[in-house]
C-alpha cells in the first residue's frame, strides 16, 4: 500500500480552460451534474451525461486513465452496488445457484446504478483534478457570503476546509513515513489474523494523532504570529471574477443537465 | 558479507504528471564493519537510497543484495529489517508507546522472544545511547526531552541487534552538546560492538571525524565515493554542488592557495595544528614560506 499515490481529490495542474474557469461556475456545474445524474432514469440520459464529463475531460487536459484512477478507492463500493442490485431485485430470473437468483431486472438495475455511481465520482473528481484546493475553497467562501447574515459562518468553513486539503498530503506522507519506520523495527502491517492486524496499526496511529495535534499546535501559533483574526475585513491577493466564459459555460451546462433530466 | 547495491535506479510517483527520478543509476557497497559517510545536499537522493537498503523501496531497476540475498527475490523481508536497522529523520515521532521499555521492546517482542530477553535487549539498547535502564525504563517516552525521546527511537532500532546500522541525518536539531553526545556513541557504537554505521549528515566536520569511507551524491547520482581526504581534497567540485567542505579542510585550501606548501589530505584539527606550527617556525619548516 501506498499512501502517497491515491488520487481521490488531486489537483491534475495543466493549462485549460477548463482550469480556467472561475471555481463558482465550476462548482455550479459540478453540483448541476450532481443532482442531475440523480434526476435520470434512462440509460440514454446517463450517457448524454456520459458524454458531457468525457467531453469536459478532454477540455480540461486530463488523461482519461487518470480521471478513471479517482474510482479505485471506491471500487468495492461499486462492486457492491451491482451485486446487491444484481441479486434482490425480484423479476425474470435468468440464473439461479441454490438459494441466490440473478434476475434480469436485477442486471439491467445493478448495471444502471453502477454507471450512475462512477459518473457521480468523475463528475466530482473533475471538479477537484481541475480546481486547486485554494480555488475551491475561495470559491465556495464567495458562494456562501452572501448566508453570512442568516449566521453561516462561511469564512470558518472555507478556512477549516482549506487546512484540512492542505494537510491531507502532509499526514499522508507522513503516514507512509511513519509506517516505514515501524516496519523498519519489525513492525508487520500485512499478515494475521484481522483482529492482530487491526492491532498492529497502533503503532501508526499513534504517532499520527500526535504529529497532527503537534502541527494543528504550530499552525495556531503561526497564523496567530501573522495577525489572523478570523475573515472580517480581509482582502485578497487573487481576486476570482465571474467573466463572459463563466457565464457562457455554466448556462451551457446547466441547460444541458436541465434538457437531460426533463426528457430522459 | 555486505550490502551491495548494483545500478539502482528509483522514480517518485511513476505514472503521474509528478514523477521524479529520484535515483539514477547507484551503485555501491557496504562492508562489514565499515563507517560510511553519505553527503549531498537536500534532495540528492540520500534518504531514498537508504530506504533501499532494508527493502523498504523497491528499485525499479537494478538490485540490492544483502549478506548475499537478493532482495527482490525473498518473500519475507523481515530477516533484512533486522539485520539492517534504519534510524529515519526525527525517528523520536515514532514512539508510541506508554512506557519506554515497551517501546524499545517493540522490535524485540516481534521476534517473539520471551519476555526476560527483551527486557535484556531494551537493557542493553538504552545504555548503547547512553540511557540509564532504571531512570528512564518505566517512564513515559513523551515526558523525556527532545534529545532522550530521540535516543529512545534510535534505541528501538539497536534493540533489533542490527550487524549494519544506517542513521539518517541522527543530529538534526539537536543542540551542540546532544550533537556531540550522539556522535560519541554512534562512534562507540561502532568501535565497541562492530557494527558497521551508514551515517547520512549534512555536517561535513562530523563525516570528516568519523567515517572510513565517504559517499557524495548529487542529484540522484553517486558522484564521488572514496576515503575522507581524497573526497574532500577535491574543494572545488563539492563547492560547486553546494557542499561544505570540512573546516580543516577549508583552512589547508585558503593557505594552499595563498602559496604555502601544503599536502593534501590534512583533516584532523590536531594534525592541522601541528602543519600551522611548522609552517609558521621559520628554518624549520624550510622552503618558501610566501609572504604572511
Amino acid at each position: 500500500m501506498r499512501f502517497s499515490e491515491m488520487a481521490l481529490g488531486q489537483y491534475y495542474p495543466a493549462e485549460s480552460m477548463i482550469h480556467r474557469l472561475d471555481p463558482r461556475s465550476k462548482l455550479l456545474i459540478a453540483s448541476a451534474l450532481i443532482v442531475g445524474i440523480f434526476f435520470v432514469h434512462r440509460l440514454e440520459g446517463l450517457a448524454g451525461f456520459a458524454a458531457i464529463i468525457c467531453l469536459m475531460a478532454v477540455l480540461a487536459q486530463v488523461p482519461l486513465g487518470y480521471l478513471l484512477r479517482s474510482l479505485r478507492p471506491l471500487l468495492i463500493v461499486i462492486i457492491l452496488t451491482f451485486a446487491v442490485n444484481a441479486l434482490f431485485t425480484p423479476g425474470e430470473a435468468v440464473a439461479s445457484v441454490w438459494i441466490i437468483t440473478v434476475t434480469r431486472e436485477g442486471i439491467q438495475r445493478g448495471l444502471f446504478m453502477t454507471i450512475r455511481l462512477v459518473l457521480l465520482i468523475t463528475a466530482s473528481s473533475l471538479l477537484t483534478l481541475t480546481t486547486s484546493p485554494m480555488a475551491l475553497t475561495d470559491g465556495l467562501e464567495r458562494t456562501l457570503s452572501p448566508f453570512r447574515r442568516v449566521g453561516v459562518p462561511a469564512h470558518e468553513f472555507a478556512m477549516m476546509m482549506t487546512i484540512a486539503l492542505r494537510f491531507i498530503p502532509t499526514l499522508l506522507e507522513e503516514a507512509d513515513r511513519t509506517m516505514k519506520a515501524q516496519m523498519a523495527r519489525g513492525a508487520d502491517f500485512e499478515s494475521g489474523s484481522l483482529v492482530r492486524r487491526a492491532k498492529s496499526f497502533i503503532p501508526l496511529l499513534v504517532p499520527l494523532f500526535i504529529g497532527a495535534f503537534r502541527r494543528a499546535d504550530d499552525l495556531a501559533v503561526a497564523m496567530e504570529a501573522r495577525c489572523y483574526r478570523g475573515g472580517e475585513g480581509r482582502t485578497r491577493f487573487k481576486v476570482i471574477r465571474m467573466g463572459f466564459r463563466d457565464y457562457l459555460a455554466s448556462a451551457a451546462v446547466v441547460s444541458l443537465v436541465v434538457f437531460l433530466a426533463v426528457v430522459f | 558479507m555486505s550490502i551491495v547495491i548494483e545500478q539502482l535506479s528509483y522514480i517518485y510517483g511513476l505514472g503521474t504528471p509528478f514523477a521524479a527520478k529520484a535515483l539514477e543509476d547507484c551503485s555501491l557497497e557496504v562492508q562489514e564493519g565499515e563507517f560510511l559517510g553519505l553527503v549531498g545536499h537536500t534532495g540528492s537522493g540520500k534518504s531514498t537510497l537508504v530506504q533501499h537498503m532494508n527493502g523498504l523501496l523497491k528499485p525499479h531497476s537494478g538490485r540490492v543484495v544483502v549478506d548475499g540475498q537478493d532482495l527482490s527475490k525473498l518473500k519475507a523481508l523481515r530477516d533484512v529489517r533486522r539485520k539492517v536497522g534504519l534510524v529515519f529523520q526525527y525517528p523520536e515521532h515514532q514512539l508510541f508507546e506508554e512506557t519506554v521499555e515497551r517501546d524499545v521492546g517493540f522490535g524485540p517482542r516481534s521476534l517473539g522472544l520471551t519476555d526476560d530477553d527483551v527486557r535484556e535487549r531494551v537493557r542493553r539498547a538504552l545504555e548503547m545511547v547512553g540511557l540509564d535502564y532504571h531512570a528512564v525504563a518505566s517512564r513515559s517516552p513523551f515526558e523525556l526531552s527532545g534529545g532522550q525521546r530521540r535516543r529512545v527511537a534510535i534505541a528501538g532500532v539497536l534493540a533489533m541487534e542490527p550487524k549494519y546500522v544506517v542513521l539518517d541525518e541522527p543530529t538534526a536539531s539537536l543542540d551542540p552538546r546532544g550533537r556531540r553526545d550522539m556522535l560519541d556513541h554512534i562512534e562507540r557504537l561502532h568501535r565497541e560492538e562492530g557494527v558497521a554505521v551508514v551515517l547520512v549528515s549534512h555536517d561535513m566536520n562530523e563525516v570528516a571525524r568519523l567515517a572510513d569511507r565517504v559517499i557524495v551524491m548529487d542529484r540522484g547520482r553517486i558522484v564521488m565515493d572514496g576515503t575522507p581526504a581524497d573526497v574532500f581534497d577535491d574543494v572545488d567540485r563539492l563547492t560547486a554542488m553546494g557542499l561544505d567542505v570540512p573546516e580543516t579542510v577549508r583552512l589547508m585550501h585558503r593557505l594552499r592557495q595563498s602559496g604555502f606548501d601544503v599536502p593534501g589530505g590534512v583533516l584532523s584539527v590536531d594534525e592541522c595544528a601541528s602543519l600551522i606550527r611548522s609552517l609558521l617556525a621559520p628554518g624549520e619548516a624550510g622552503g618558501d614560506a610566501g609572504e604572511v
